[in-house]
């Protein structure tokens, strides 16, 4: 699988939030994308899994342009874990999860065998195997974002695309959930809300600010403190964390800058 | 193993069979009992060998009247409101699914304000002399009225690209109080109290003119559309998701909403201008069995079509026999037996209605 996004540009209403991004996520890859609020981040993924139209510009997946295809055939790729799960109608574990086996159902197709299996797979591998049986509204927040993460592990994507996945999360479960998309080892395009674990998770960052890409590479790379000046407009020090040997953040917010 | 656990699957339908019965034992009831009470086994003779042709020994001792009474007048009218139950409780479950919202009701697209108007235009002012429509006026007048509405719901919530389940609410409800408006000055306005007491009874419905020659229209439409939202269960369920997640799931939501609320405006036309408006049944029948079997629409959809249809032929019985000598409207009955059973589940019931 091989994500590309050719000068895209979105308007919402009469504001042009995404200006011109350029990005890639190549097969197997994790492509984190990093900014302050507002610089357009949901809204380039969403244009991203065509919820937002695009003005100009154009998403090839595989070489293929998106817009010419099914909201079907994009369901077979590309699979979303957003940060609002809340839902008016209640449903069973098992049957929100065999939601994400429809996209490859036929019009009148019922569920297989193998659709049950798969679901079971996902349910495995989120833990969620006791809960099957659960309504889904009764269940806490952590566990219905594992329930929209079984859905989309069950609709067995090419793509993965979080968006804020664990914004409402614990740490532990922050760390699960990260950890276990980390292990289907498809590719992933994501925000995250805190930049240690985009550094943590991802192989590759944008840093997006007003709409445009303005900086990107590996996280080690990436991760300056001019970096974190420009986007976030804080002084800070970036450091290996002595007990977790991971890239880490310390922010000097009152400190003028050096 | 997993054979087993298929079956256990199958276990959702296993009240099937017993509404089924349930459903024709209300029907064979409602025949029966009425001004003049006819004993069940006649009326199943009587019903046998009009429907297929059986004689049974005893056939030929039940007086003629009876014949007409079950034959011709209650048997029609029965059939009516089971069809005009399954299909406004299907229609409520649809809405509910395509504007994603627990409130919504086979007339939140202005249905019932559209169907009132012509309802009462042709009443009110009178459009008898048109050739063609003539004595189907009211009916005719009711469901262009019914089609006008639905139309401009879609439109304005259409308005500004994307069409959300807010917008279509907002704009029905908003449609709705201009056509009430219209109605009401054309009420204001005349003098004609027959007509206005026309006018009253038709808004609060009633199944009392249904004929033979209506039967076949009404029940090829609601089962068509029956089977065919049987068949869509996946995209219900869907939908019931969010925009985004069923967008992100691969339904095509624009291109399906818009073939669905056409679709139940067209039956809940239908529906309405052959029987004037019904209130509740498909707001409540659809929770009640949801409340009971779970949102997933493969089980919902079979149960509620059943549910509503029984509950419309029980609610007709009472409405012809509560009072004597007089006939009820039966929008008050739906409504006064919905409400309480509705206020029930609310209670005790552990069902969020969708809020959760």
């Amino acid at each position: 699988m091989h994500l590309e996004v050719k000068d895209l540009h979105v308007t919402l209403g009469r504001t042009r939030i995404v200006k011109g991004v350029n990005l890639k996520v190549e097969d197997g890859q994790s492509v984190g994308i990093i900014g302050p609020n507002g610089c357009g981040k949901s809204t380039l993924l969403k244009a991203i899994y065509r919820v937002n139209p695009t003005e100009k510009g154009k998403v090839l997946i595989d070489g293929k342009s998106m817009a010419c295809m099914t909201p079907k055939e994009v369901a077979k790729k590309i699979a979303v874990v957003g940060q609002f799960n809340e839902l008016s109608f209640d449903f069973s574990v098992e049957d929100m999860v065999l939601m994400g086996r429809s996209p490859h159902k036929k019009m009148m197709e019922t569920f297989s065998e193998e659709d049950y299996c798969i679901v079971d797979d996902a349910l495995e591998k989120t833990e969620l195997k006791g809960l099957r049986d659960r309504s889904y509204l009764s269940l806490s927040g952590g566990e219905k974002q594992r329930v929209i993460l079984a859905r989309a592990i069950a609709q067995r994507p090419k793509l993965l695309i979080l968006d804020e996945p664990t914004n409402h999360l614990d740490v532990k479960f922050q760390f699960e959930v990260l950890d276990l998309v980390k292990s289907l080892g498809i590719s992933t395009l994501c925000v995250l809300h805190d930049i240690e674990l985009s550094a943590r998770y991802c192989d590759y960052l944008y840093a997006l600010k007003a709409g445009k890409v303005v900086n990107e590479g590996t996280p080690k790379k990436l991760l300056t403190r001019e970096t974190i000046h420009t986007l976030y407009e804080v002084e800070s020090e970036i450091y290996n964390n002595p007990i977790t040997g991971a890239l880490s953040v310390a922010y000097l917010p009152g400190r003028e800058a050096v | 193993m997993r054979k087993l656990k298929k079956k256990e699957r199958e276990k959702g339908f296993a009240f099937m069979p017993l509404l089924f019965v349930a459903a024709v034992c209300a029907v064979l009831v409602a025949v029966s009992v009425g001004q003049v009470n006819i004993p069940l086994g006649q009326t199943g003779m009587i019903l046998l060998k009009k429907l297929l042709g059986v004689e049974l020994s005893g056939l030929s001792d039940i007086p003629s009247s009876y014949f007409n009474i079950v034959w011709m007048i209650r048997f029609p009218r029965t059939l009516t409101s089971l069809l005009v139950g399954m299909g406004l409780s299907l229609c409520g479950i649809v809405m509910q699914a395509s504007v994603e919202n627990p409130l919504a009701d086979p007339y939140i697209l202005g249905i019932s304000s559209g169907a009132t108007l012509g309802a009462t235009f042709a009443l009110m002012i009178g459009v008898g002399s048109i050739p063609l429509i003539g004595n189907a006026s009211v009916a005719a007048c009711a469901f262009v009225g019914a089609l006008i509405a639905s139309f401009l719901v879609l439109f304005f919530a259409n308005i500004g690209g994307k069409t959300t389940g807010a917008k279509l609410v907002l704009a029905g409800t908003v449609i709705n109080s201009m056509f009430y408006a219209f109605s009401n000055m054309i009420i204001y306005f005349s003098d004609n109290a027959q007509a206005l007491q026309s006018v009253t009874f038709w808004i609060m419905g009633s199944t009392a003119s249904a004929t033979w020659s209506k039967v076949p229209m009404v029940a090829t439409v609601v089962l068509i559309t029956v089977i065919f939202f049987l068949t869509q269960s996946s995209n219900l369920n869907l939908m019931l998701m969010g925009e985004e997640a069923a967008t992100t799931l691969g339904v095509n939501l624009t291109f399906w909403r818009r073939i669905y609320l056409l679709i139940a405006s067209l039956i809940t036309g239908i529906l309405v201008a052959n029987c004037g408006m019904i209130g509740f049944v498909g707001l409540v029948i659809p929770h009640i069995t949801r409340a009971i079997f779970g949102a997933n629409h493969r089980i919902l959809t079979p149960y509620t079509v059943l549910i509503g249809g029984i509950f419309m032929t029980v609610t007709d019985l009472f409405s012809r026999i509560l009072v004597t000598g007089s006939e009820l409207p039966v929008g008050i009955i739906t409504a006064s037996i919905g409400a309480p059973l509705f206020l029930y589940m609310l209670l005790k019931k552990d069902y969020g209605f969708g809020g959760a």
